[in-house]
């Protein structure tokens, strides 16, 4: 039996050599090759013959590791196993995919000026902006996410259902101007609402365990995306500042009004994308 | 008998779908189970089988769970979906159709070549 365990052992290095094949698949396939040998062992095979024909008839391992690089192209770097062969439709969708997320992206940025043709004045209005400014961009992600997913009907109906209803309490109720009501407001209102853009990223995933996780990895490395938008885009934003200061023209009203409400929610809908374009 | 790879490449993905809505399973018990169904004629490997259980799992048509059964070494199952019920049903109306297809081509066969060997026709009827 010492003999058998050494040769599992040999297997299974063999077997984790493979980027293709992680640990979790390496113990799922000895799992199989054990239950194989312990069979051809009861039915009168010696455990080294056993072994043998347990190998062979799990098949060819480098085909085995090819296929499992297909299956889970997320893993390495597709382009060096996967033939491309297959990849030529992809990528028009892809083109598509990324017009659509930043038509809505400008769509975005419209939207939060679109308060100052009635008078609301970004810097001024704070409490109107603080209660509301989720709702110039979750929609619209959402409205991302249900033409990605293309989900049905009475979903989106829910969904649009979850928003108004949302607006209609921010803008309804009696607040006392910058009260601590407002303030739990403004702070909740968009973590709940990101749970309604999550069922819309999960599509008909949501009731799933796995769906529900893909939508926390999303909101993680959304998270990280935005950072790094918004990093880049300060830097390149105070480098503005600075030319337009050393040529004497006062550029502050315009980055303060336009530049960074525009920027940071389309931003929004830019860094969701590009956590999907990551993942295709 | 020697069933040709691309029919087991299509095959595969309702045969393990009705296995799993029979009951959860994991790998090495499918496949012996897909032997027992065909009689001994569906030898699958492992190699073809796994990288089928995880396309399933990542189109969401089955979830996976691992269990530590009394022999003490943790086991993946394989659990079917709502979505694999439905994907199912699918396979089964498509095979169906292909199964109608053949069948009556095989009898118009018979009836043209009544002197054809009906032992030759009859495992032929059955296959499909």
């Amino acid at each position: 039996m010492v003999a058998l365990e050494q040769q599992i052992d040999q297997w299974r290095n063999y077997l984790r050599r493979r980027q293709a094949i992680h640990s979790v698949d390496v113990a799922e396939l000895e799992d199989h090759l054990r239950e194989q040998v312990a069979g051809l062992v009861d039915s009168g095979l010696a455990p080294d013959e056993a072994f043998l024909v347990a190998v062979k008839r799990m098949g060819d391992l480098d085909s085995l590791s090819r296929e499992f690089a297909r299956e889970h192209s997320d893993r390495l770097w597709k382009q060096l196993v996967v033939s491309p062969s297959d990849t030529g439709e992809p990528q028009a969708a892809a083109r598509t995919d990324a017009i659509v997320a930043f038509c809505l992206a400008v769509a975005a940025a419209l939207a939060i000026k679109a308060p100052t043709l009635f008078g609301l004045r970004w810097g001024q209005d704070e409490s109107f902006y603080a209660r509301n400014l989720v709702f110039f961009v979750l929609p619209l992600l959402t409205g991302y996410f249900v033409w990605k997913r293309r989900l049905d009907t009475s979903t989106v109906r829910w969904l649009a259902v979850a928003f108004v209803a949302a607006a209609v309490f921010a803008n309804v109720y009696p607040f006392a101007q910058l009260g601590s009501t407002e303030l739990l407001t403004a702070v909740h209102l968009p973590i709940a609402l990101w749970l309604v853009v999550g069922v819309a990223y999960a599509g008909s995933r949501w009731r799933e365990v796995a769906g529900r996780m893909d939508f926390i990895r999303f909101s993680g490395e959304f998270f990280i995306y935005y950072v790094l938008i918004a990093l880049g885009g300060g830097v390149f934003t105070g480098f503005m500042a600075l030319l337009f200061q050393a040529i004497g023209i006062d550029a502050e009203p315009f980055f303060e009004s336009w530049l960074l409400p525009c920027g940071a929610i389309g931003a929004i809908v830019v860094a969701s994308w590009l956590v999907e374009a990551k993942q295709a | 008998m020697e069933i040709n790879k691309d029919l087991i490449a299509a095959s595969s993905t309702p045969i393990v779908l009705a296995i799993l809505a029979e009951e959860d399973s994991y790998g090495y018990a499918i496949l012996q189970r897909v032997r027992e169904l065909s009689g001994g004629r569906m030898e699958w490997t492992g190699r073809m089988l796994y990288p089928v259980l995880h396309r399933l799992e990542r189109l969401g048509h089955v979830e996976a769970r691992w269990e530590v059964p009394e022999s003490g070494r943790r086991r993946k199952y394989y659990q079917i979906t709502s979505q694999g019920r439905a994907q199912l049903a699918e396979e089964r109306r498509q095979w169906q159709a292909v199964d109608a297809t053949l069948r009556g081509i095989w009898q118009a066969i018979s009836h043209s070549f009544p002197t054809c060997n009906p032992a030759f026709a009859a495992p032929l009827l059955q296959g499909v």
